[in-house]
């Protein structure tokens, strides 16, 4: 008898439970969050004046759930479901299993209390701070070595291509996070990036576009390829497909970065660069969608019986539609109207909700009751949460597109004077405030969905027949071991991984490393100003506040652009920020050179309660600024960190840079003293705010 | 114009790259087998019931 038939081995289904379960828990809250933050813009009032949960610091919550708490739960479990099967092998190590799953819980954890503190590095999707980034780059590691691990002691000599899809993810992940996170810090909680301006706006835009590439796309796509032909009972449409999917996929959307960066003032080439790209991926991607979804050939008629059929389709089809949606995006004349609108929005929720959300419905359908060893408690209901959860997206997607569409158009109507023929900025807002109500409809509906599922899932998990065991492994003798034939690729592991990094690392490469030094781009005429100690502070405070998610800080070379802001953005003005704040949205209207637009005390009003200037404004009030105390003591660190990056602050600056901020706050609060303001207030955060927003667009002069 | 020729280079380079994979990949059978994998996947070789009973007692 052979020896490997003595011993039983299990596959790890403790493990795919866990984080099946979790995963339930993650979304309710990323969906509930999300749902508050829709409300907030349509009745501002409901952030209920607590600093903590206003929307600038609610967004970033409610992203971070989605992606890393929701989608990256079900990614963990689904991948360590599929890959002990692909692979006939238990996972590699228990104990490092383990750790990956309280370890990410850890980080989910540190982001739910950090994130509404105001602990942010104002970067979208990477707004943890230092001490959590090291945190998730070692559950990371402990991951890539559990998973790593798992391939070495594989049974079977083939790796299929669902497998080929989470080793991209792994590595390129890996390499995104630690190179966007590189940060200097100056206390326990708050650091600098070292990135500044132009420069971290394409590393900050590599991360994010890719971000969505290979941590909502990737892994799915390796998922999909399992799931899909295990649920149907039929094999992927094509294999060969499959393969050019793959390689191209890889190598083409780690190039896409800068298409959200089109007409700002990153360097033509680049921008040309991620048009390109970013309309080739079209390609790849429906490949993608269409293996999937030929997958049903011949069985279309069992679709109507099988809620779980239909969360696939609608999830294939949702991404060929984001996918077709993205490249015409890219494109720069599209872009010029959607950017900066509610289109985008409406664009990555299709993506979220209907590819990534409806996935992860069917595989978790699909596990359950196999986890559990038990049938699905109710397909009627999964019925019902499939139609709720479809017309929620759909009733999200539109009402964005039309609001979208709708404000560009507005923002960018001229009449036959050349002036701006809605000049207001709030007339565009208040226009589409009823397409924020059918949004948050929307999204209610698809939660009411959601709650029909973990109803559905518990009834299930409750009807389990016996106590859970591991599921037992036959221990064929397994012939593709000895297959004489291999196909070298698939067979090593090791080179297959090489080479999926170096297809990644080839777009990166000739990206950024044109970037890295940012000065080439910079006109030696032009020399931009620092920001004095006092606006430094009050621009760590408008990244405190996720302004930024609300205002953009870049104004495009377009004609309502300059008749409604200004000049054009310059790559000099931004090129001491550290991190940039060039924004992706437009709720409110751009700040690039506001400085001395309003006097100090229009500001000081406004902050305190923006209705009092524009009663129609959804803007939240900030009123704990003028009641917080400005924080000197971090003040000189700050300089010297932001002077160690390349800041040209002097050693005097740095030096004395307390007694300046004071000097320069009492200026300030004298004048506001002057039209009236009884309060004490020279030491208030307010004042840091206000010189900060006075200082916008001041300091890159010829 | 020195980004250009760079970007001529960069493009040249990758794609003789591709081909020569390409025709590697194909000489060398990566493209022999285009069914079993496909195929494989679905046979979930698990032990149930009596059967695994009288597997954990050996
Ligand atoms: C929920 C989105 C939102 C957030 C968050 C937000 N704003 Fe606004 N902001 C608006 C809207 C909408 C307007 C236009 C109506 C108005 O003037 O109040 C606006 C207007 C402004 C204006 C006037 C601009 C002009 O040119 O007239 C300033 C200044 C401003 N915001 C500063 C800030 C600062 C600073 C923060 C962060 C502390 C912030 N905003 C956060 C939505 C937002």
């Amino acid at each position: 008898m052979n020896n490997n038939d003595i011993k039983t081995n299990y596959y790890d289904d403790d493990i795919v439970r866990k984080f099946a379960m979790i995963t339930l828990v993650w979304a309710g809250v990323a969906f509930l969050v999300g749902l508050i933050a829709a409300l907030q813009l349509a009745f501002w009032p409901l952030n209920g004046g607590l600093e903590w949960i206003t929307f600038g610091r609610l967004r970033p919550l409610h992203t971070n759930a989605a992606i890393f708490a929701f989608a990256g739960n079900a990614i963990f479990g689904g991948m360590y479901h599929s890959t002990q099967r692909l692979l006939r092998t238990r996972l590699f190590s228990d104990t490092l299993s383990r750790i990956h799953f309280w370890g990410w819980q850890l980080v989910i954890l540190c982001a739910a209390i950090s994130l509404p503190l105001g602990f942010t590095q104002g970067k979208e999707y990477a707004e943890l701070e230092w001490p959590i980034d090291i945190l998730i780059t070692l559950v990371w590691v402990v991951f890539a070595i559990n998973f790593f691990g798992t391939l070495y002691k594989r049974r079977e000599k083939h790796m299929y291509v669902a497998i080929w899809f989470y080793i991209a993810t792994i590595l390129t992940v890996a390499v995104l996070h630690i190179v966007n996170s590189i940060a200097i810090p100056f206390s326990f909680m708050k650091s600098y990036t070292v990135w500044a301006g132009m420069q971290d706006a394409l590393v900050q835009w590599w991360y994010g576009h890719n971000a969505v590439a290979f941590f909502l796309t990737t892994p799915f796509l390796g998922l999909m390829y399992y799931y899909v032909p295990k649920i149907l009972n039929a094999p992927i449409y094509s294999y060969r497909l499959s393969i050019i999917h793959f390689w191209a996929l890889v190598f083409i959307y780690i190039w896409a970065g800068p298409h959200h960066l089109l007409y700002t003032s990153l360097p033509d080439w680049l921008q040309t660069l991620g048009m390109v790209f970013s309309v080739m991926l079209w390609a790849p991607s429906w490949g993608g969608m269409i293996n999937g979804l030929l997958t049903f050939k011949g069985r279309w008629h069992l679709v109507r019986s099988e809620p779980v059929w239909k969360f696939l389709i609608a999830a294939l089809t949702f991404y060929g539609m984001a996918t077709f949606e993205g490249p015409l995006l890219s494109i720069k004349s599209v872009s010029a109207l959607g950017h900066y609108t509610d289109w985008i929005v409406g664009h990555v929720h299709g993506g979220a909700l209907g590819w990534n959300g409806f996935m992860i419905f069917a595989m978790l359908y699909y596990l359950v009751p196999k986890l559990w060893n038990t049938e699905l408690y109710s397909k009627k209901l999964a019925e019902q949460h499939f139609w709720l959860g479809l017309v929620g997206i759909i009733l999200y997607y539109v009402s964005m597109v039309v609001a979208g569409v709708t404000q560009g158009l507005m923002w960018k109507a001229v009449d036959s004077n050349g002036l701006l023929v809605y000049p207001e900025f709030i007339e565009t807002v208040v226009r589409i405030i009823p397409l924020y109500w059918i949004r948050a409809l929307g999204g209610l509906l698809y939660i009411i969905g959601f709650v029909l599922m973990v109803y559905n899932i518990v009834k299930t998990v409750k009807s389990k027949k016996a106590p859970l065991t591991d599921t037992a492994i036959a221990n064929l003798v397994n012939e593709n071991v000895k297959d004489n034939q291999p196909r070298l690729l698939e067979g090593y592991a090791t080179v297959f991984s090489v080479l999926a990094l170096l297809a990644v690392l080839v777009g990166t490469v000739i990206e950024i490393y044109p970037t890295l030094n940012v000065h080439r781009y910079v006109n030696p005429e032009i020399t931009t100003q620092p920001f004095s100690a006092l606006e430094q502070e009050g621009r760590d405070l408008y990244v405190r506040e996720g302004c930024y998610l609300c205002h953009s800080q870049q104004i495009r070379p377009l004609v309502d652009e300059k008749l409604r802001y200004g000049d054009p953005s310059t790559i000099e003005e931004s090129i001491y920020d550290h991190p940039y704040q060039w924004g992706s949205k437009r709720t409110g209207p751009d700040l690039a050179r506001l400085g001395k637009k309003y006097p100090d005390m229009w500001h000081y009003r406004h902050m305190l309660d923006p209705r009092e200037i524009q009663p129609k404004s959804i803007m939240p009030a900030y009123d704990w600024l003028a009641k917080k105390n400005i924080d000197y003591s971090q003040i000189k660190k700050k300089l010297n960190v932001l002077k160690n990056l390349g800041v040209p602050y002097t050693d005097e600056q740095v030096q004395n840079a307390d007694v300046d901020a004071e000097a320069q706050a009492k200026v300030i609060s004298e004048g506001l003293k002057q039209k009236g303001v009884a309060e004490k207030i020279e030491n208030k955060e307010i004042i840091a705010m206000i010189a900060y927003l006075q200082a916008l667009g001041q300091k890159g002069k010829k | 114009m020195s980004t250009i020729l760079f970007m001529v280079a960069v493009a040249l380079i990758l794609s003789i790259t591709f081909v020569v994979s390409y025709l590697w990949a194909l000489s060398s059978g990566q493209f022999n087998d285009l069914d079993t994998p496909a195929l494989r996947i679905l046979k979930d070789d698990i032990l149930k019931g009596t059967e695994r009973k009288n597997h954990e007692q050996q």
